[in-house]
């Protein structure tokens, strides 16, 4: 029941700054938020049944297409749990490429959600400056595999080629500069004081609520959980790299804004790291053509830019295709949060909280 | 089976799709579809939905495959069909008759089946009952009558609609692993054993016929691990946090066993909350986070349909594990929101992919799909060619325009080719 005050309008699924096919149904006391309610699945491809149909080498490919923003991170997830569950060993080289276009592709997620966020919140310029940056990290892709946005960099049991001639020098190039780059940003938003007033205190939640709705990602982390899947179940070469988890406590909009930036420095650190140490040897496994798995069952999370992505598989004797797949999407279930963090704040500060949950409708809907 | 019937139901969409699998029948207009004059009784040309004229008698068997077809790629069904099943199922009545009379020739009383014997499909019924008194060793198979509702074409029954069921369930436990090895072991030793006896025979009947002895058999050598695959096998639980679940729940727990760095506790169903429970707040264990909750569905299970699986993590103590439960079909398990609430979406999730109810559950409706779909599409028999989708083939050369481009382009390059004749 409403009461008499009260009214209820949509936002989504066609509005700018809903990142795709978001819906919400508000319910407003003025311009006060009593209720708000996701509602999802206008992107549904139902990727878990296809993949399911597919051999393990082509069910890769759509995983590309669940997060387009950040498809290596994807790859890298269903390539693990893959190689886990059939019991692969990959060897060094293509541990070390792997991070390393990881946190390439979190580098340019999180500018693309820089960009976004801050050209939802009305800061125009930012847009353009990350956009240059991205730029340059997608030109570093194309030169390693051909393809920008939807890459499938990745193999299972390593990857398809080594290093192209040529691509270190470019990497380490865009290492060079890119915390000049950083910096840059934050001198447009950090004490910005346009930019405070919006996001200061906005869209809260807590360390315990954070927990307890399975938030993952820079959400939490900026709620002062140092939970963080690379340092805390160490994957891909992540063990042998040295870099820090940043933390903040204020659990708002504008400490997510720094926890994330202080994340592509971080990335930044970790793939000078990579570069560095890069040892020889081949890129791929010996592994059969055609991949027959055993009866196993195989949870593996990864740390994805936008939090845990979790890839559950089981499989059965001598089958060539997972008998079940599901994706555990970070966006799906820090979605869930969203009504919580909204909770009595303004019409204008449902935008913020989208845009800080970092949402991508493919997905959230897979 | 033979078709009597076939008309188009309004809202065809002209899409092309029953002239491409059946162009003796339907033909494509720009409004709607047609059925063809040629093979109608009355010898019109419409889309047959007033008339319903009978399909001629040449054509209702040969071409009922093929309409069958058109209907099942129609992306909307209109095409609509009758089968004329009523006909083949009096024929061979029509044949056991004239047996029956056959058989009952040399009893006089015979006077009245001639009359019956006429008498078509309409009273099939009378006919072996008035014959039964006399001749009652003939055991006429009495034929029920089927429906008179004319059949109308299941298109969810069309045979590229169908899906294979596995046979298998694929359900990982230390136990499964050590009987099945124990049974590869015995199998392995009968073969030998056979192969010996074989070996010792051959090598009598070969020193009789003075051949050189032939080679003993050897036993199967386990498999040599090649390349950088190794299949993890099961092994028993060694983790403290199974052992003391394992104390703590007693025979509530099935079974706990450890997979590559995966720790699974099998539990019953109904001790799922005491578990979480625990898990979630017991000092030792301190599982704060819940990753992930699916489910898997097994219909080839003997006692169960669905596994339900549960993804904890403990953030402070950088641990996992994975709670189990097997749930037959209808069985409806306790809601984990009790305990985590961010289980809310996950368990919205699996009620719309796999149609399981939790009790207890805030708010159970669907997530992913929209209110009013009608199946849950993660269970095994549930199609990938989805409803209604049409199976193009790309290549497939509908218009003839691949061809003429190809034929042109052949020109072009100067192969000599057969150019089509001028209408």
């Amino acid at each position: 029941m409403f009461k008499h005050h009260e009214m209820e309008i949509n936002m989504g699924p066609q509005h700018p700054s809903t990142h795709g096919v978001l819906r919400l149904k508000l319910t407003l006391d003025g311009e006060n938020i009593t209720s708000c309610r996701p509602v999802i699945g206008y992107l549904h491809r139902g990727v878990e049944k296809i993949c399911e149909n597919k051999t393990f080498h082509q069910g890769q490919v759509w995983t590309d297409r669940m997060d387009y923003c950040s498809a290596v991170a994807n790859n890298l997830g269903w390539a693990e749990a893959t190689e886990k569950l059939l019991g692969i060993t990959v060897p060094r080289r293509a541990r070390y490429i792997r991070t390393m276009l990881n946190e390439y592709n979190r580098i340019a997620s999180h500018l693309l959600w820089l960009a976004t966020h801050a050209l939802d919140i009305g800061a125009m310029t930012v847009f353009l400056y990350a956009f240059r940056e991205r730029e340059a990290i997608l030109d570093l892709f194309e030169l390693f595999c051909g393809s920008r946005l939807t890459t499938t960099a990745l193999r299972i049991g390593g990857l398809r080629d080594d290093l192209p001639p040529g691509f270190e020098k470019k990497a380490y190039a865009f290492i060079e500069t890119f915390n000049a780059c950083v910096d840059e940003y934050e001198t447009l938003l950090t004490e910005n004081r346009i930019w405070k007033k919006r996001t200061v205190g906005v869209a809260k939640i807590g360390a315990e609520a954070c927990l307890a709705m399975g938030v993952t990602g820079p959400v939490l982390r900026a709620a002062g959980v140092a939970h963080d899947i690379r340092k805390a179940f160490p994957y891909a070469a992540y063990d042998e790299m040295e870099f820090e988890v940043p933390t903040r406590t204020e659990a708002d909009t504008y400490a997510r804004y720094e926890v994330r930036l202080e994340e592509m420095r971080q990335s930044a650190h970790i793939i000078r790291q990579c570069l560095d140490k890069m040892p020889e040897g081949p890129v791929m496994a010996k592994i059969p053509k055609v991949l027959k798995s055993e009866v196993n069952e195989v949870y593996h999370a990864t740390e994805a830019p936008k939090g845990e992505i979790g890839y559950y598989l089981v499989s059965e004797k001598g089958g060539t295709n997972p008998y079940r797949f599901h994706v555990r999407a970070p966006g799906f279930v820090n979605l869930q949060a969203l009504p919580q963090m909204v909770q009595g704040a303004l019409i204008a500060d449902v935008i913020a909280a989208i845009g800080t949950l970092d949402v991508v409708l493919g997905e959230i809907d897979r | 089976m033979a078709i009597l019937r076939v008309w188009i139901d309004e809202g065809c969409i002209v899409c092309n799709a029953c002239e491409a699998e059946c162009p003796d029948v339907f033909k494509v207009t720009d409004e709607t579809c047609h059925i063809t004059a040629a093979v109608r009784e009355d010898g019109k040309q419409d889309d047959n939905l007033k008339a319903k004229s009978p399909l001629k008698e040449a054509v209702r068997g040969p071409l009922a495959e093929k309409i069958q077809a058109a209907a099942g790629s129609c992306p909307v069904n209109v095409i609509r069909l009758e089968m004329a099943d009523a006909a083949p199922q009096v024929e061979p009545k029509r044949v056991e008759t004239p047996k029956v009379e056959a058989k009952a020739e040399p009893v006089p009383e015979a006077a009245p089946k001639p009359v019956a014997a006429p008498a078509p499909a309409p009273a099939p019924k009378p006919a072996p009952v008035e014959a039964k008194p006399v001749t009652e060793p003939e055991a006429a198979p009495v034929v029920p009558e089927g429906p008179k509702v004319p059949a109308v074409y299941d298109y969810k029954a069309a045979p590229n609609r169908q899906v294979v069921l596995p046979k298998t369930t694929p359900l990982p436990s230390y136990r499964g692993h050590v009987a099945e090895v124990e049974a590869q072991a015995k199998a392995d030793e009968a073969k030998y054993q056979k192969a010996l006896a074989d070996w010792e025979v051959s090598k009598v009947k070969a020193a009789e016929e003075g051949k050189p002895e032939p080679k003993a058999p050897v036993k199967a050598a386990p498999k040599k691990e090649d390349g950088d695959m190794r299949y993890p096998a099961p092994r028993p639980a060694e983790d403290a946090d199974l052992l003391k679940l394992q104390a703590v729940l007693g025979d509530k727990v099935v079974e706990i066993f450890q997979q590559g760095e995966e720790c699974t506790c099998h539990l019953r169903p109904e001790a799922l909350l005491e578990a979480l429970r625990l898990v979630h707040s017991d000092p030792e264990l301190r599982y704060e986070l819940l990753s992930d909750q699916t489910a898997t569905h097994y219909p080839a299970g003997k006692d169960f349909a669905f596994s339900v699986v549960y993804h904890l993590t403990s953030v402070s103590r950088r641990k996992r594990l994975r709670l189990r439960i097997l749930i037959p079909e209808g069985f409806e398990p306790e809601s984990a929101t009790q305990v985590y609430p961010g289980a809310n979406w996950l368990e919205r999730e699996i009620f719309d992919m796999l149609g399981i109810r939790f009790l207890h559950h805030p708010d159970m409706t669907r997530i992913l799909c929209p209110d009013d779909w009608e199946a849950h599409p993660l269970r095994k028999e549930y199609p990938v060619v989805g409803w209604g989708q049409r199976d193009i083939d790309f290549r497939e050369d509908r218009s003839g325009m691949l061809n003429k481009i190809a034929l042109q382009k052949a020109g072009y390059l100067g192969v000599n080719l057969k150019q089509p004749k001028a209408e």
